[in-house]
């Protein structure tokens, strides 16, 4: 199997340990009320009562982000044959034979995306964020360079479908490392919030 | 006294020859010594006296007659000489309607209770009434003899196979054929059918088989003509071959059918209607083959038909099924009279990279063939893995009589990004049949691959700009839309 492949695999575990992360900060939160509070509620309750607004720019960015997020994974692994030669953008011939092909590609993806977190909002790291105390300084960081980076991984995915068939895997792993980067900064909140202890 | 040694030895011939008719006289040129009643001795001649007893029977019939049953001397027989008993033996178990081509065993079995002393040697005839027939004749086997020691001491029976027959092939129609066994002792002449039946055991006095016929049939799948396309004069072949003998049951079939012309006719069809036929003979195992050699299946009238084709083929076998049709098959094309003449094709790419979003120039040059000029649709047609056999573009032109023109199909983009890094060929397609009866060019391969590149160098930076501004404009506007249903 390709080493791309394998690369998956942290990325996955980035996902994993964020939902770990979030459980655990919940869990520590409930017992810590519990012991402070002398009455019984329930756990839709006490999520409702914890989200705390973060603004509709911080919000909107963070969404546009978390739809980027995914083109630009995808894009990376699936717009060249390299990869999976079988599935990529260029099997959609008649898409792929026009200028716009791309575009339409990242929107479908975007559109996707889209779509999954307004049937299923709670399931994306936008809403996530509502349970957690977030500095203006860290959302001016995340906000800009989550798009800067994802920016980074998408040009240069494009620039290897440029140069197909030649490979060139500086470009490409600089673009995963890019990737990954960007995922690092959307779970940043859940890392700081367990780490620093602040519930 | 030379009449009295004649007759003396007439009766002596003749006795030797009416019951000993087994027994060879040794016959020799050279003198017959006998005494005379006091006249001296002579020797008499004996193809002399042959020449005169041959006189006498073509002279004197009637007296010759007389004179054969003055001196007729009946056979030593026993009075306690009992004629044997003579079968055909058919195994009960064996079915009685059998194919003529397949093989049979057919034996006497006798009977014969008498002393090995005054036992006799039999002489068995086997007779066949054929189907149709009203009488017996003699089948075409051999006569079988049973010698006195060939019997089983016990049983006192024994067995004779007619090795002739071995099958029902030689015959010309089917149906029931009788068989019967005419034999003689020497003293007797008797058939078998004056015995008892015991069909349980297989004997029969006379022995009754139904005979079919399972005509030749011929194997569809090794119809072909050769070639399916073809000029109406062209040299068309037509071959088949026949079923394996015997492959449409179990039995075991004899050599004989293999021997047996059939007669197998090839029919031409166009528009289901049958336009020709023509029958020739073949051995069942060799292949059938008919050719233009053979005849001339086609006209120039022909030509621009579809023609469909099957064969019959019969061994001519009466009362019974005798013909077989193989399925119909298709071919061959006629092709029509030309009417252009087209040469000198041509493909070629913008530049020398042959990448998938350039345009290419193919060409051809055509000339009426015809008395007038020709109004000619060309369609240009690529082929490539991912496209096969695709339409790229068309165009009419009206081609002259005497001057080839050049037909230009110009900045023609037939291929998209799944023919990269694919060879492709080209091919056109005519309204009017070419020089050689075609309505389409050969295939034509191109001169170099398609180029690998999948994204339009050209396009890409500007192309990659726009493509990443609007992927984010929509993720900004998917965020702000679902900011504002869910988040406020």
């Amino acid at each position: 199997m390709r080493y791309e492949i394998w690369l998956l695999l942290p990325l996955a575990a980035v996902f994993i340990a964020s939902l770990l992360l979030h459980m655990n900060y919940l869990k520590k939160l409930d017992n810590k009320l519990r012991n402070m509070a002398g009455c019984s509620y329930d756990l839709d309750s006490l999520e409702k009562a914890l989200q705390i607004g973060q603004g509709s720019n911080f919000s909107t960015v963070m969404l546009s982000t978390w739809c980027l997020f995914f083109v630009s994974l995808f894009v990376l692994y699936f717009l060249t044959p390299t990869i999976f030669p079988e599935f990529n953008y260029f099997r959609l011939s008649q898409l792929a034979s026009q200028w716009w092909g791309i575009m339409i590609f990242g929107m479908a993806i975007s559109a996707i995306v889209g779509a999954f977190s307004f049937f299923m909002p709670k399931y994306s790291f936008p809403w996530i964020y509502q349970y957690y105390a977030i500095s203006r300084t860290r959302k001016n960081i995340m906000a800009t360079w989550i798009f800067i980076l994802l920016l980074i991984c998408v040009s240069l995915s494009l620039y290897l479908a440029v140069i197909y068939p030649d490979i060139n895997y500086s470009i490409w792993n600089t673009a995963y490392a890019a990737l990954f980067a960007s995922i690092i900064l959307l779970i940043l909140p859940l890392i700081s919030a367990n780490l620093e202890g602040k519930i | 006294m030379k009449r009295g040694v004649a007759i003396l030895l007439l009766i002596v011939y003749l006795s030797l020859m009416v019951v000993q008719a087994d027994v060879k006289v040794p016959v020799t040129s050279s003198k017959a010594s006998t005494s005379s009643g006091g006249g001296g001795s002579r020797s008499p001649d004996i193809e002399n006296f042959i020449r005169q007893v041959e006189s006498w029977k073509t002279n004197y019939e009637d007296r010759f007659e007389y004179l054969q049953k003055l001196l007729y001397k009946p056979a030593w027989t026993n009075t306690s000489y009992v004629p044997p008993d003579v079968w055909l033996y058919y195994p009960p178990s064996a079915n009685k309607t059998i194919n003529r081509t397949d093989e049979v065993k057919i034996e006497a079995i006798i009977l014969n209770k008498n002393p090995i002393e005054i036992k006799r040697a039999l002489y068995l005839t086997l007779e066949i009434m054929e189907p149709g027939e009203t009488s017996f004749k003699p089948a075409n086997t051999g006569v079988q003899i049973i010698q006195v020691n060939e019997y089983d001491e016990k049983e006192q029976t024994a067995r004779r196979t007619f090795p002739e027959l071995n099958s029902f092939g030689y015959l010309d129609k089917v149906g029931d054929v009788k068989l019967r066994v005419k034999w003689t002792d020497g003293e007797y002449k008797l058939y078998s059918s004056r015995g008892k039946s015991f069909p349980d055991y297989g004997y029969y006095p006379e022995l009754i088989l139904n005979i079919t016929n399972i005509p030749p049939r011929i194997n569809n799948s090794t119809m072909k003509v050769e070639p399916l396309q073809a000029k109406w004069d062209d040299y068309i072949q037509y071959i088949g071959s026949f079923e394996e003998l015997g492959s449409n049951n179990s039995t075991r079939t004899t050599s004989i059918q293999k021997e047996r012309p059939v007669q197998v006719t090839l029919h031409i069809y166009n528009n289901s209607q049958e336009v020709f036929n023509i029958t020739k003979p073949f051995l069942p195992e060799d292949a059938i083959s008919f050719s233009t050699k053979d005849a001339d299946l086609f006209k120039e009238s022909d030509a621009g038909k579809n023609f469909s084709y099957r064969y019959s083929s019969t061994d001519g076998m009466k009362n019974g099924p005798n013909t077989t049709w193989s399925a119909l098959a298709a071919g061959p094309h006629i092709r029509p009279n030309p009417k252009i003449k087209v040469d000198n094709i041509k493909a070629s790419s913008e530049d020398e990279n042959y990448y998938w979003w350039q345009n290419y120039n193919f060409s051809l040059e055509a000339k009426s063939q015809s008395s007038e000029p020709v109004d000619l649709r060309v369609d240009l047609y690529t082929d490539t893995p991912a496209h096969p056999g695709k339409l790229a573009a068309s165009q009419t032109v009206i081609v002259p009589v005497n001057e080839s023109i050049p037909i230009f199909f110009s900045s023609i983009r037939p291929f998209d990004v799944a023919d990269a890094n694919q060879n492709f060929r080209y091919y056109f397609g005519y309204s009017a049949p070419d020089q050689y009866g075609k309505i389409r060019s050969d295939i034509m391969q191109g001169e170099k691959a398609i180029g690998a590149k999948l994204i339009n160098q050209d396009l890409a930076i500007p192309a990659g700009i726009a493509s990443i501004v609007a992927i984010f404009a929509v993720c900004l506007l998917i965020g702000a839309l679902i900011e504002r249903r869910f988040y406020r």
